[in-house]
């Protein structure tokens, strides 16, 4: 009888702590993610998944909103879109959360009209494509920075002010991958570039991993062009392009966006990537001088005492986890539930927010994306400024 | 006219790039019908063995090769006798459902092993081009050359003049009268997987000498395929042949179509070629043509 009577103060206390485990896990903003842990999108996916977990983490130790805390809860997609959608709905299922983030643009075209009629919650993720910072058609979705098309105006604009010869036109050359990651932002760039006056002089395109890009370095001599923009890869064939192009003898400058600006790709270049340039929608770092990436630093310091460096993918996932706070915290200054739908009607209300030096100041003015970056210029294995954040909206 | 010649260079240079890999698939192929669909991780694995030696370990880059034949060569070692040996007798389809699977595989373990992060080896040979009157080829597009010429010529030899080699075209010309004849089958087909081994993880160090390594770089085997098909599929002639013959029509065809249509022809191209090809000799420029009578 005696031992009945432990069993079930066991099991009642066991209830009691699962409950009140429970009742407090409601109590959380869930944010779940589907992250590219493995495959071929892991190098970035893994940094980008502990910026996140960092950026959320941080905002709990500020107090979260009011003291309602943030819970994020991930799985490894393995960077396979059939994967990341069925956890997608799985652990949309489960937790019901109110702000998701997905490992691709694929994923976040795929989930679009469900997201947006049904599920309804604020999506950010790893893309920055256009098409999915399109507010008509996509009012719940974000992207963590400029679109690629915004980049290239941002470089485009950098590039008008800053001729190679005064009194002439710049002119450029567009070097992208056959995928849609490097044809997306080409036509608006064709046109950003007219706008400018900067002229197109030619369009080199390969495979992603091309072993020889012979060809397409005989026709960039052809045309000469002042300045040539790589967009689609993440290190190969930027190194062969730079090294074929010194030894053409061109005098070309060469740029690139967010993913072709990485620690990685410097590495690999050597001496030969001083003077390669590219724009970014972040701080890096180490640039200590700016007051967030301090905040990143300590923060780092404290829970990771081992990490010496953090590449710009965790700079990217950081800064979306800052945007899912920011707009809960809007949502609970105008006195609203933190619901998907309230939370996405916070986004175009995002103006003129100091990010504190980490990505400008930044507006969701005409679209959902922030159409603000920094050029950077390599200089002894770092990238340093080359420019102060160029606003596109502006 | 300049131009055409720069391409036609740079096309040999890396055709001959591409026949090195080439014979990794077809090694395999010539003595145990198999079509290896890993050949493209087998490489991969070889740049990260590279890697390991040159970097990790610290050893100068002739060690290094030397590591990497050996480690290569267990490898295929250990994959004909750990799995595809009991594939014998088994349906074709089987048999490369295996080899797929090998290749995801080997890919999940590089993952494990090296991390999903890009990797590069301190350069291997002198930055300055080679510059032959107005052409000007890159240095790591010649030296991966010469590297992968001087490993096709010594393949080609031991083929041609070492026991083992006689043994292995023998095994490969006819598997019950070379049986009958002494010669050790099975050992003829571990001989083969690790020559296999061993040329793709050459063609792997070569290109990721050019552009760094990564899990993905066993992509770039799926490329070559057109290669092997177009030199034949059991042919080593073939493969130096296809090589040559993609190299030179990838890069003249990218280098005077590309311009006009916006990109693409590059890759296109060999494709166009190896069907046009395949429908006038089916087997390949130098491959076996089987006749079966019922």
């Amino acid at each position: 009888m005696k031992s009945l009577r432990v069993t079930l103060g066991l099991l009642l206390t066991l209830c009691l702590v699962l409950g009140a485990g429970m009742a407090l896990a409601a109590d959380t903003i869930k944010i779940t993610a589907q992250q590219p842990l493995t495959g071929r999108f892991a190098f970035a996916g893994k940094h980008i998944h502990q910026g996140l977990a960092d950026s959320i983490a941080y905002a709990n130790e500020q107090g979260g909103v009011d003291g309602q805390k943030f819970e994020y809860i991930y799985e490894d997609t393995g960077y396979d879109l059939k994967r990341a959608v069925a956890s997608f709905k799985k652990m949309v299922a489960k937790y019901s959360p109110v702000m998701n983030y997905g490992e691709s643009t694929g994923e976040g075209k795929a989930l679009a009209p469900e997201i947006n009629s049904r599920y309804h919650l604020v999506y950010g993720s790893t893309s920055f494509s256009q098409e999915l910072a399109d507010r008509a058609k996509n009012p719940y979705f974000f992207v963590s920075g400029p679109t690629y098309a915004q980049q290239f105006g941002i470089l485009l604009k950098y590039i008008a002010a800053h001729p190679k010869t005064k009194g002439q036109a710049p002119t450029v050359a567009f070097f992208h991958s056959d995928t849609e990651f490097g044809r997306d932002p080409v036509p608006y760039a064709r046109e950003m570039a007219k706008k400018l006056g900067v002229k197109v002089v030619a369009e080199e395109v390969t495979a992603v991993g091309a072993v020889d890009i012979t060809s397409q370095l005989l026709d960039l001599k052809r045309h000469n062009p002042d300045y040539c923009i790589f967009q689609g890869y993440v290190v190969p064939p930027i190194p062969a392009v730079i090294r074929g192009a010194k030894d053409f003898g061109l005098k070309t400058t060469f740029m690139g966006t967010f993913w072709t600006m990485s620690k990685m790709l410097l590495d690999k270049l050597g001496a030969d990537g001083d003077g390669y340039m590219g724009v970014m929608p972040y701080a890096y770092w180490y640039h200590t001088d700016v007051p967030m990436i301090k905040i990143i630093q300590d923060f780092n310091k404290r829970h990771h005492p081992d990490v010496k460096y953090r590449p710009n993918s965790y700079m990217q996932g950081w800064f979306t986890g800052m945007v899912y706070v920011k707009l809960a915290k809007m949502c609970k200054a105008k006195g609203l539930p933190i619901t998907g739908p309230n939370l996405k009607n916070m986004i175009p209300q995002v103006k003129d927010w100091d990010t504190q030096g980490f990505a400008g100041i930044v507006s969701f003015k005409h679209s959902n994306a922030t159409a603000v970056g920094k050029v950077y210029i390599g200089k002894g294995g770092k990238f340093m400024p080359a420019s102060d954040w160029i606003y596109l909206d502006k | 006219m300049d131009i055409l010649l720069q391409l036609i260079v740079s096309g040999i240079a890396v055709g001959g790039v591409y026949a090195l890999i080439a014979l990794g698939f077809v090694l395999i192929y010539k003595a145990t019908s198999i079509i290896n669909f890993a050949t493209g991780e087998f490489m991969m694995i070889g740049a990260y063995f590279f890697y390991t030696a040159m970097v990790m370990i610290g050893l100068p880059p002739i060690p290094s090769f030397l590591l990497v034949m050996v480690c290569s060569a267990l490898l295929g070692l250990f994959v004909e006798r750990a799995i595809l040996r009991h594939m014998l007798g088994q349906p074709t389809i089987s048999i490369v459902m295996v080899t797929i699977g090998l290749s995801s595989i080997l890919m999940g373990l590089a993952e494990i092993i090296w991390s999903t992060d890009f990797k590069s080896f301190p350069p291997l040979f002198p930055r300055a081009p080679i510059i032959i009157g107005d052409i000007i080829v890159r240095s790591n597009l010649f030296w991966g050359f010469v590297v992968a010429m001087i490993t096709v010529i010594l393949f080609a030899l031991l083929f041609k003049y070492a026991k083992v080699g006689v043994a292995m075209r023998a095994t490969a010309g006819d598997q019950m009268a070379a049986f009958s004849m002494g010669i050790n089958v099975r050992s003829m087909f571990t001989v083969a997987w690790s020559l296999g081994a061993i040329a793709a993880a050459l063609g792997g160090v070569i290109i990721g000498n050019m552009g760094g390594i990564q899990p993905t770089l066993g992509g770039i085997g799926l490329k070559i395929f057109p290669v092997v098909i177009l030199g034949g599929l059991d042919s080593i002639a073939g493969a130096v042949v296809g090589g040559f013959i993609v190299g030179l029509v990838e890069n003249i065809a990218g280098g005077y179509l590309d311009p006009y249509v916006g990109g693409g022809v590059k890759d296109l191209a060999p494709f166009v070629v190896l069907v046009l090809i395949l429908l006038i000799k089916p087997y390949g420029l130098f491959g076996k043509e089987d006749i079966e009578r019922l």
